[in-house]
């Protein structure tokens, strides 16, 4: 490549130095389209005469103001490296330095791994591995999380203690129904809840759990997915959204998948025409029925399978079953869908946050495993609604009117998780980071060059005091958008 | 005169022989003056010479303390009197310590002066007698003079002398002196029983009342450490101020003086919009630093974050549309 630039350098600069009348003439000629078949400009001429010997001269600033005036495209051509104000040499080549070059600083962090999450960690930041079946590269991850990783150069987060406590949590679960797991994430925006759902998809991953991550659950209720209406379930299904579904846990959970299988026989495309049919029967591994299914790429089986799928996950005692839901607040809105009469079709009423409810509020559970979801408090579309706000206790930012109206039908599923009832337990994530995290946090931009400042124990305990300890205000407008020159 | 007259009939009964023969050899004298004073229109004085109580009355026209009796004020007179023996007195005593005449580097070497004498209603009282512009001036010149050398005295540790000279010019300086003297200097915060500074910021139309207390570290030696919180009407910093650039104004303060997790701060601020807000927060919390730790405020003041920005809003004039913008032109 070095190679390439000088010789173009060389023959640029051989260009540069034949500069005349003749060459210029020849740029002019160069332009294209109209400009060449337009008819020859007139030579201007000079008032009260040239100068002697100032003819040459004349003649080359009036060709130059012509060239000027043409508002064609004109041709490229490389300064000549003669005219660089700092010139190249082997020792300062014209490049940037190689630290800046991309993918050529790596963090070198430990992995983050179920083994790393103990007490003695919390404050240390851990990188996540990058192997094609990682939930994070399969699943998707929420937009603000996708986006960090997009700037560091490996994905990576800091070990907390409420990291530490989530992980216990799971550990306990891992032996019961999910019915006595079901935790929803809640604290104040920014303060790491997705983050936190997030490491905990990747340490059941690690420990062999079978893992289904939704981490934007308002887009199945955002209308960017096909829907129909069933009337044998009377719930109008979302074949694009169990497709993606399928298809992904099958990328995840390929493994367990493999080893479990049906406990009764499934008829896959029965609506279809009979040609498309297929009979699995029972004893058959569940991925050889999500392979089948993600085959067919018109969706229509998806609905089905994913339905038997989860319903033998259920019922299954091998590996523990883990749902993580973030955006969880989402589906307790009316979703973006209209019905024939346009009216806006409610939540429940759709097949896969149905499912997802149904989990949540305990009427149906898995065997063993977990429900895990994590509230998104800082989208202003999909606000925590009433009703979780009251069955959680969170709180209430603004005064509210009891004449309110509140769902029943939500009020039914929310009132499943009342924590004090043996519901959903609230599990609320701190709001500031502790000095040692936020530490750990600022070393790992630190080491990855995002930095403008050198001072920087000043800039640490400066953002800190800034973003009040709160994770994302300390990264976003923080670290990432300080004012201050080094 | 009356009392007099019967002091003098009661001694004509009652005085002695012994004090009347006594008299006699003088009396010829005394009968002159009687003589001399009845033809002047004086009232007879008992020229006896007889123990009593008017004594001196009797015998002689006591002369008044000072000739000055004899003006119509004779109180400012023997004043200022006194203030120029005063001065004839320092002078002699400076130049006999050879401390007049002073060298120009020596008296351009000595400390400003900044006397402040009593108004001219001070001075009335004081004098007994209306003081008008000239006699004010009369006054105050002989004072700014005898101050001067108590100046000199003051700066040569001629201590006796200045003290002296300072027990007569104190007379004169009005009771309101430091009040004077303190005008237009920021009165100084005081930290109240727990240690707290309050202080108030402005900017724009915005102001700002910052309480500032230090952190209270903790002992033990696993400590985390300590940081800084900052309530704006009680609401966190990063949730009342959103934009970065209003956040790292209010902690530019702390940043200069290096001591962001010292103290903790909390403030109501009112009036205005968020750069308004957060420039009056962060002079309120300049003025803190400098009232709990005094030695910074030269460094503040060099930085200028304890002056208060005077920059306002630009009223819209007649003719423009606004401040500064001008109609369209038009050429007809």
């Amino acid at each position: 490549m070095s190679s390439s630039i000088l010789s173009a350098a060389t023959s640029g600069a051989a260009s540069c130095s034949q500069r005349s009348l003749v060459t210029s003439r020849l740029l002019v000629q160069q332009t294209r389209g109209a400009a060449q078949k337009a008819p020859a400009v007139k030579v201007a001429q000079s008032i009260g005469g040239v100068k002697k010997g100032q003819k040459d001269k004349w003649e080359r600033k009036i060709s130059r103001e012509y060239t000027h005036r043409q508002h064609d495209i004109p041709v490229f051509t490389r300064m000549s490296e003669d005219k660089l104000k700092l010139p190249k040499t082997d020792k300062s080549p014209a490049v940037l330095p190689e630290q800046f070059q991309p993918m050529s600083t790596s963090l070198n962090l430990p992995l983050f791994e179920p083994k790393a999450i103990t007490r003695k960690n919390v404050g240390t930041a851990a990188g996540f591995d990058l192997t094609p079946t990682n939930p994070a590269k399969v699943f998707g991850l929420p937009k603000k999380m996708f986006l960090e990783f997009r700037i560091l150069s490996t994905p990576c987060s800091v070990i907390r203690d409420v990291t530490v406590e989530t992980k216990h949590k799971l550990e306990k679960a891992k032996d019961s129904s999910s019915k006595d797991s079901r935790i929803v994430l809640t604290g104040r925006a920014g303060c790491g809840k997705s983050f936190l759902l997030h490491q905990a998809v990747q340490y059941a991953k690690s420990e062999g759990w079978i893992v289904l991550y939704i981490p934007r659950a308002k887009t199945l209720i955002n209308s960017t997915t096909t829907y129909t209406y069933d009337l044998r379930t009377q719930t109008y299904l979302q074949p694009q959204a169990s497709y993606r579904i399928v298809e992904k846990l099958l990328t995840v959970n390929s493994d367990a998948l493999s080893t479990l299988t049906l406990s009764a026989p499934f008829t896959l495309g029965a609506d279809q025409d009979k040609s498309k049919v297929q009979v699995f029967k029972e004893g058959t591994k569940l991925s050889e029925l999500a392979q089948a299914c993600v085959k067919d790429k018109s969706f229509q089986s998806a609905c089905g399978t994913l339905e038997v799928l989860m319903r033998e996950l259920e019922g299954q005692t091998k590996f523990p079953v883990l749902m993580a839901i973030d955006d969880f607040q989402s589906l307790f809105h009316d979703t973006a869908y209209r019905d024939p009469f346009f009216r806006p079709i409610k939540s429940h009423h759709l097949s896969l946050p149905r499912l997802i409810l149904e989990y949540a509020s305990g009427k149906r559970n898995f065997a063993k495993g977990a429900f895990l979801s994590a509230l998104t408090a800082s989208d202003t579309q999909y606000a925590i609604p009433l009703e979780l706000q009251d069955t959680l206790e969170l709180g209430n930012r603004h005064p509210v009117s009891p004449y309110v109206q509140r769902s029943e039908t939500l009020l039914q599923y929310a009132s499943g998780l009342d924590a004090n009832a043996g519901g959903l337990q609230n599990l609320k994530v701190p709001e500031k980071f502790s000095v040692e995290e936020a530490q750990a946090l600022f070393e790992v931009w630190k080491d990855d060059l995002a930095l403008t400042n050198s001072r920087h124990d000043e800039s640490f305990m400066a953002k800190y005091v800034e973003s009040d300890g709160n994770p994302r205000d300390f990264v976003w407008k923080g670290v990432l958008a300080s004012y201050a020159p080094s | 005169m009356l009392r007099r007259q019967a002091v003098f009939s009661l001694r004509r009964c009652y005085g002695t022989t012994a004090s009347l023969r006594q008299a006699a050899p003088s009396s010829q004298a005394t009968r002159l003056d009687d003589l001399r004073a009845g033809i002047l229109g004086r009232t007879q004085q008992p020229t006896a010479n007889t123990e009593g109580v008017d004594d001196d009355v009797r015998k002689y026209k006591v002369p008044p303390s000072s000739p000055s009796f004899y003006t119509a004020r004779p109180v400012f007179y023997d004043q200022v009197a006194q203030l120029e023996r005063a001065i004839a007195t320092a002078n002699n005593a400076l130049r006999r310590a050879q401390l007049l005449p002073l060298p120009a580097f020596a008296r351009a070497s000595l400390p400003p002066i900044h006397p402040v004498w009593q108004t001219k209603e001070e001075m009335t009282q004081h004098f007994q007698t209306k003081m008008t512009l000239a006699r004010y001036r009369k006054v105050t010149k002989l004072l700014n003079e005898l101050n001067d050398y108590h100046r000199i005295a003051n700066t040569a540790g001629v201590n006796d002398l200045a003290n002296k000279i300072y027990s007569i010019v104190s007379l004169f300086e009005s009771s309101k002196k430091d009040a004077f003297l303190a005008r237009g200097k920021r009165k100084p915060v005081v930290l109240d029983v727990y240690g707290r500074s309050y202080t108030v910021g402005k900017r724009k139309t915005s102001s700002a009342r910052v309480w500032m207390i230090p952190v209270q570290q903790q002992e033990s030696s696993s400590a985390p450490l300590p940081m800084t919180t900052i309530l704006v009407n009680n609401i966190p910093l990063n949730e009342f101020f959103p934009l970065p650039a209003d956040r790292e104004r209010i902690t530019r303060p702390l940043k200069v003086a290096g001591i962001l997790g010292k103290y903790n701060v909390f403030s109501i601020v009112r009036g205005g919009g968020t750069t308004g807000q957060s420039g009056a927060l962060a002079h309120g919390i300049a003025k803190g630093v400098v009232a709990h730790e005094p030695d910074l405020e030269t460094l503040f003041r060099r930085t200028k974050l304890t002056r208060r920005d005077p920059r306002m809003v630009e009223r819209k004039k007649t003719g423009l549309a606004k401040a500064r913008k001008r109609y369209t032109w038009v050429k007809r």
